[in-house]
This record gives structure tokens, sequence and C-alpha cells, in this order.
């Protein structure tokens, strides 16, 4: 069939504007500063303006950095540097293979060029298989989320934080090297992982104060607090076990791909799960 | 005695502020998910039937007059020119701006303002994608602090080949959590 038609209707070659990245910063900046707009004014009213002062900040302010009602930093910092100092080994060793190997083009420029390419291209809607976009991505935020949570951040701070680990450690950090960041990663990922991470907490907590139980059982009680925080629930177990704080903190994290090695060329992550556990001592 | 009277006193202080801390904190409630049908009129000038759609959204309700949220549809259309037909495969996703009036009310006119893509696949093998801002007013009913519904009119302007399309659109929202409290 002769195709002119649909290229003359809207099949047409010539190049699409490259738009998308460009309006989609502004209507990111857009957003952040209509949020800012409703953060600064959420209580309404005529005694608001008296009541927005610094005794009563705004329920969306951010205090990560600023930590105001006895939030663990400490442990918050510690934990952000055990997942970059994971990042930046993984992407290590991976660039020390043999490129027949890891598949990575290990010239400096070339690997440099393709993150630019891939941050300068998207955000895209990417095609990837919907568990990893909506089961993976939410679970990898709720790992963000509870690092913030459990250190007693309040639950925008964790999402917040999650937000920006998703965003800038993940989607336009590491995952830029192999691919073009993906729209509905960059809100599923904070969004989804609040969801999942906060009823992984609350839930936690409520088996705590029933004394590790569930349904009365003890079994049950640490299978599911087992499941809920592995990682978290092994380095108690060491430590209980050994008497003292070996362990300091844990993070645990379900990976669609290989973390410590590479397909080799012809082969695929298809159908591929994994689950690292990495402890800070 | 007055030690009894202070730690009641501190007991009921410690339950108030416990109140108010816990009211003015953000949570989750704040997020929505929200299924929607339409029908989508395409621009007389695409030759491409007009089809009802099925969608998804994902968002945050900052307050009871905006938010923002992600919206993904999908249909399927068919290209009628004069060298024959396709059967096209459309996705459309982009990120919207809502602003309620009337906010305190169940019903609350709303304008939305957004921007994104849709992409066009054809079993010809001819694919694209263009890049478009959205705007369209609506009205928005809250059924329950959980669930609410709301319907809108919007004109999608492709930025790449100067297209107006059309949508109606009818959605239902859902808010976890407590949805919206004190209401």
């Amino acid at each position: 069939m002769d195709n002119s038609a649909e290229k003359l209707l809207f099949f047409d070659n010539r190049p699409v504007l490259n738009t998308m990245p460009k309006i989609t910063y502004a209507l990111i900046a857009s957003l952040l500063l209509s949020y800012q707009a409703v953060a600064s004014n959420t209580t309404e009213g005529p005694q608001a303006e008296n009541q927005q002062d610094e005794s009563n900040p705004s329920p969306y302010a951010v205090t990560l950095w600023d930590p105001q009602n006895g939030e663990d930093s400490e442990r918050l910092w510690s934990q952000t540097k055990l997942m970059f100092g994971l990042g930046v080994g993984v992407a290590g060793f991976i660039a020390l293979l043999p490129p027949e190997i890891s598949n990575w083009d290990r010239s400096d420029d070339r690997l440099l060029e393709k993150w630019w390419d891939n941050v300068r291209e998207g955000p895209v809607w990417d095609e990837d298989n919907w568990a990893i976009n909506y089961i993976g991505h939410p679970y990898f935020g709720g790992v963000y989320y509870q690092v913030a949570r459990k250190s007693g951040y309040s639950q925008w701070d964790s999402f917040s934080y999650s937000a920006l680990m998703s965003t800038f450690y993940w989607e336009y950090g590491l995952e830029a090297f192999a691919e073009v960041p993906s729209i509905q990663d960059l809100v599923v990922t904070p969004v989804g992982g609040w969801i999942y991470g906060e009823w992984a907490h609350q839930t936690e907590k409520e088996i705590i104060a029933d004394g590790g139980t569930v349904w009365g059982s003890e079994g049950w009680g640490s299978t599911a607090l087992f499941f809920l925080d592995p990682v978290d629930t092994i380095g108690e177990g060491i430590n209980s076990m050994l008497g003292k704080d070996l362990i300091q903190t844990g993070m645990g994290m379900i990976s669609p791909v290989p973390t410590y090695f590479d397909a080799v060329a012809g082969e695929s992550y298809s159908g591929y799960w994994g689950v690292d556990m990495v402890f800070s001592f | 005695m007055l030690s009894k009277i202070f730690q009641k006193v501190i007991l009921v202080t410690a339950m108030i502020t416990t109140n108010i801390s816990y009211a003015e904190e953000v949570t989750n409630s704040i997020i929505e998910f929200s299924p929607s049908v339409g029908y989508f009129s395409f621009d007389s000038k695409r030759n491409l039937d007009d089809e009802v759609f099925g969608g998804m959204g994902l968002g945050l309700h900052f307050s009871p007059s905006f938010a923002a949220l992600l919206h993904y549809s999908t249909l399927d259309s068919e290209l009628n020119s004069t060298n024959g037909s396709a059967n096209i495969d459309i996705q459309k996703y982009h990120v919207d701006g809502m602003y309620f009036f009337n906010a305190e009310s169940r019903w609350r006119p709303y304008v939305v303002f957004g921007y994104g893509q849709i992409d066009f696949d054809s079993d010809k093998g001819n694919d694209s994608d263009e890049n478009n801002v959205n705007s369209g007013i609506g009205l928005y009913y809250r059924v329950t602090p959980k669930w609410s519904i709301r319907t809108d009119v919007r004109n999608f302007y492709s930025l790449d080949e100067n297209y107006n399309d059309q949508t109606f659109m009818m959605t239902v929202g859902y808010r976890i959590g407590e949805g919206e409290r004190g209401e």
C-alpha cells in the first residue's frame, strides 16, 4: 500500500521536534513553583499570615537537611552513602570487566557521552515489562522511603527523599548510563514507594507492638517481619547472636538485572530477578 | 494529688498536641488513583475515526485546590484515506496540573493544564509521536473523602503538527488512606 497519505496526514517523516525534554523541565519547574505556592499557603483563614511563622512551618516543608524533631540524620546519611558507594562500586566493577562480558563501551568518552545523550533525550514513556514498572519500581521507591522513615522522618520528608534518590541517584544517575530516563519511573517509583513503604513501616510497627506476633503466633510474626525488612531482621539476628552491635545498618534491594555481572553478548535478562543485601559494619 | 492532676494535664496536652501534629502532617492520603474513560475526537485533518478510550492516572492532591497528576490512556483507531486504511494503536500520556475552585464544597469547577505526548503505531509500519499541550475545564464532585467523580473537556494542541484534538473524559478518583480528611 502507498503510505504517502499517512505521511501527509500525520506520519510525516521529518524529525519530530524534540521539545519534550525542555517543556518537561519547564513543567516540572512550574509544578515545583505551584507546589511552593501551595506549601506556603496551606493554612487558610484570616490568621493564616500570622500562623506561617517559623514555629508553625508548612506541612510541605522538607527538613531532610535540617532535622527539627530528633530525626536520626546520621543514620540517613550513613545509608545514603551506602547506596551511593554500592552504585559506584558496582559501576566500577562492571567497567573493569572485559567489554565482551560487560557489554559496556570502555571508552571514557563514549560512556559519558552515552549518559549525556540519554539525559538529553529523556524523559520518555518506556515500554518495560509492567511488573518492572509497577511492582519493581514501587518496591525500590519503598526501599528509599524506608531509609528515611526508619530514621524518624515524616511521611513527606521520606517521600521527598525517595523522590530525590529515585530521580537523581537512579533515573538520571546510574540508569542513565544504560537507558533514557522514564516518565513512569519518575512518578511511579516515589509515589508507589510512598504507599508500599508506609504500609510496610506501619505493619512492622504493629507486629513489634504485638510482641512480634501475628495471629498470636511468633512464627508468623517473625516470618512477616523477615519479609517486610529482611536485611534489618538478619542484621538484628546477627547482632543478637554475637551479643554486640556489629552490623550498624543494612539495606536490601530486589533487582530485575544482575548487580554484580552483566550478560554476555547474546544473553538476555529475561526472567531474571535477584535480591541484593548490603550490610554496613 | 497535685502530681496526678499534673499528669492528667500533661496527658491531655500531649493528646491535643499529637492530634494537632497529626492533622498537620502530610500523609499518603494525598495520593490518588484515577481510572477514566473518555471520547477522543481527532482533528478532521488527521482522517482518523473518533474513538472511546480508557485510561489511568496517578497523582497528588497537594491541597483541596491543587493537584498534579500523570495520566495515561490508550485507544485504537482507523485511518481512512484515499489510499486505503490502516489500524492505528494510540497511546497518550500527559502531566496535568488541576486547579479547583470552590474547594470546600462537594461541587468544584476546575481548570486543567497539561503537557504530554501522543504516540501513533500503524499496522502498516509507520509510527509517529507528537508533543502536545492540553487545557480544559471540568467539574469535580466529592462523593466521600476517598471517592470522587470528575468530568472535563479538553483541547490537545499538537506542538509538532498544529492539530487540535478534543477529549471528553470521565474520571473516578480514589484517594488512599483517609482521603480528604476533616471534611
